[in-house]
């Protein structure tokens, strides 16, 4: 085969795989009832509950947005690639990979993130969060067989770490900014989409290294098969499904809970 | 007699009354003795029953062609649903979710396991007050008036035992459903009764309340001064959400799971008040997003001012969930549901609405037929003395009540699961 066609062949049959085994959702069937077609209904209610400024007990839900009508399409834009290519990789994945091995796929990926995390530590001057990380990656990178094995988290005070630039710039008084959706990523605001740039730059300097030490020569294609292995990864690993709670205000819900939870974090 | 003889004279007494009051199993050893704590705690991760052979649930959806759907939520034009089927011919038994819970929430998961793994095919569905179950399916796009959800329910499950039949041999019918979903299962068995469509061998009603209104007024109450006294509903929310935060700020874990969860609800401090709360809170998030989307489909100008339609993907919603979470379910049974009866129906009345809704509409085939089995708890917070009078008068042996579980707190626990499963096994 003409080499340079193979990747591509090999792309195009990683799509039918994922069409084959993972399918696109729901197996639907549909049905014709002219009852069910929910027409319009001159019915009003005489008493309304039209939404009325101050005095809410929900306002403590409100999160700064101004950017809110594009955010609300790309998060649809995102269920829809969530739905539709995510999910059935992730199916195909878990179908070719047993459990075991998916762990240890996860292993190796949160130990390589170690080292980023270990740079925000020092960033924000903590010495115990520091300490901790650079022991589960000495103990993880020997005992755990490059990673493979989390062996450091036996230990209750060797619990992995969650610390990014991010959070480095909010702990150092960097406010949220809007918040923002990122396409393909979900969830974010102004100073976190800066600090996902910062740890993506502290990851690609750090795997020059690793593949350098590992002699890789076609680093291109690692790094595409990286990117691959680490996105489906991470999507595997989040139980989070789209319109799946159930309420009409998911946007809300997802959008407050975020914001909710890096406050928490930068306080950690 | 001495201090510590009195003391234990009580004692056996006290034990006396609580052994006449609960003949139960004396593997029963439930933990939480508080209801409002099973509630909310449920049971512990290691004392969760564990179905041996774990199955993946396939999602199927129905799709009712021509149907106006709003276009904010063409996401939820399908109605889904779950199904587990044997390789076989085997029994199916048909889920019905609880107030305002999805085919596949936490519980039907673990029911659909439970029911594949005894040998069932198993089919889950939402509950038709969940808001895709209204957008997706419901006739008249307003849920709570029973005898309307029923028929829904009754018409989809119809269209799925074709698609079932077609794919696999089906040995019989049963249905099943916990808390708003068992009384479901009693007006199916009583429609079904009429029609014989399914003929339904077996029949359970896992923590049913007697009457949907009654129920819905006692958790309404949860967050009016009755319960919170001077604190306001708002107040209460930032306190408990600041109760979470600091145990999550203080956690030393990275990955939430189930366990963490579990671990954040039970070691967070809250007294009846606050978990009385707590189950109120939920209560209302699920009838938000029920009202919400009734008042949508119909633009009936409830809660959306009819000159803002049509509302697009990208209208920020914030306004009305705030608008929405102020409605209580009484509010919305006078002020949208029984005017819109009355608009279907001018002969409809407040009282025919209620009695129509709950237990005592269909209570002489209740007390006839001898298919259907009831599991529950006398502690069961969504039910007064009368209505447990009422389970047990009218379901007599049938009926298995625990003394302990609060609302569906003891539905994973070993022992309850066992006892579940012997009321259905063919």
């Amino acid at each position: 085969m003409n080499a340079r066609l193979r990747p591509v062949v090999v792309g195009l049959l990683a799509v039918a795989l994922v069409l084959v085994l993972g399918g696109c959702g729901a197996a639907v069937t549909k049905r014709v009832d002219p009852a069910l077609t929910l027409e319009p209904v001159a019915f009003r209610t005489e008493v309304n509950h039209w939404p009325q400024t101050g005095n809410n007990d929900l306002d403590f839900m409100e999160v700064y947005d101004p950017w809110e009508p594009m955010n609300r399409h790309i998060y649809d834009f995102n269920a829809g690639l969530d739905t539709y290519v995510l999910l059935p990789a992730v199916g195909v994945y878990k179908t070719v990979l047993p459990a075991p091995a998916r762990k240890g796929v996860t292993n190796v990926i949160n130990n390589l993130n170690e080292l980023p995390v270990l740079v925000n530590c020092i960033l924000q001057g903590k010495v115990r969060k520091g300490a901790v990380t650079t022991s589960r990656f000495f103990i993880n990178s020997t005992f755990g067989l490059l990673g493979i094995m989390d062996v450091a988290s036996g230990a209750p005070h060797l619990q992995r770490q969650n610390e990014d630039v991010g959070q480095t710039l909010g702990f150092w008084g960097v406010g949220n900014g809007p918040y923002f959706v990122m396409p393909g990523f979900g969830p974010s605001n102004l100073r976190d989409t800066v600090g996902f740039g910062g740890d993506t730059l502290l990851l690609y300097l750090e795997m020059v290294q690793v593949y350098r030490l590992a002699g890789v020569r076609n680093t291109w294609h690692t790094t595409i098969a990286e990117m691959t292995v680490r996105t489906i990864n991470r999507r595997a690993n989040v139980p989070f499904r789209y319109h799946q709670t159930g309420s009409p205000f998911e946007y809300e819900m997802v959008r407050y809970i975020y914001t909710k939870k890096r406050e928490l974090d930068i306080q950690r | 007699m001495s201090p510590s003889a009195a003391v234990l004279f009580a004692a056996a007494l006290f034990a006396a009354a609580l052994c006449a009051a609960t003949p139960v199993a004396a593997d029963y050893r439930y933990p939480y003795t508080d209801p409002y704590q099973a509630t909310v705690y449920g049971t512990p991760p290691d004392q969760i029953y564990r179905p041996a052979n774990p199955v993946e649930p396939k999602l199927r959806a129905i799709r009712i062609e021509g149907r106006k759907v709003p276009d904010i939520f063409s996401y939820s034009a399908d109605m889904y649903y779950s199904t587990a089927l044997q390789k076989g011919e085997a029994p199916l038994i048909f889920l019905i979710a609880g107030t305002g819970a999805e085919h596949n929430a936490i519980k039907m998961g673990f029911l659909t396991q439970v029911f594949h793994d005894a040998g069932f095919h198993v089919v889950a569905l939402s509950s038709p007050t969940h808001m895709n179950f209204v957008i997706s399916a419901s006739r008249h796009g307003a849920p709570g008036y029973v005898p309307h959800d029923v028929d829904d329910l009754y018409r989809v499950m119809l269209w799925i035992k074709e698609v079932v039949e077609a794919e696999r041999p089906v040995s019989g019918y049963s249905v099943a459903g916990y808390s708003l979903g068992a009384l479901h299962a009693a007006f199916l068995a009583h429609r079904d009764s009429e029609t014989g469509d399914f003929g339904f061998r077996k029949v359970l009603m896992i923590n049913p309340p007697v009457s949907l209104y009654h129920s819905v007024k006692r958790l309404d109450s949860w967050l009016t001064a009755e319960n919170l006294g001077e604190v306001t509903v708002r107040e209460q929310i930032e306190s408990l959400i600041t109760r979470f935060s600091h145990y999550y700020r203080d956690a030393d874990i990275t990955d939430l799971d189930d366990n963490f969860l579990y671990e954040m609800v039970t070691r967070v401090n809250m007294d009846d008040v606050d978990l009385r709360s707590l189950i109120g809170v939920d209560f209302r998030l699920s009838a938000s997003s029920m009202i919400f989307a009734s008042d949508v489909c119909l633009q009936a100008g409830y809660v959306v001012p009819p000159d803002e339609y049509p509302l697009t993907k990208g209208k920020p919603l914030m306004d009305y969930a705030e608008a929405v979470f102020d409605i209580s379910f009484e509010n919305y049974m006078d002020e949208f549901l029984l005017p819109y009866l009355q608009y279907l129906d001018p002969s409809m009345d407040r009282y025919t609405m209620m009695r129509q809704s709950s237990l005592y509409d269909i209570r002489s085939y209740l007390m006839e037929t001898d298919k259907i089995m009831l599991i529950g708890n006398t502690d069961d917070v969504i039910l007064n003395d009368n209505d447990l009078a009422f389970i047990r008068s009218v379901f007599g042996d049938r009926a298995k009540l625990y003394p302990t579980g609060g609302h569906c707190g003891n539905m994973m626990y070993a022992p309850f699961v066992e006892a579940m499963l012997a009321m259905v096994k063919p």
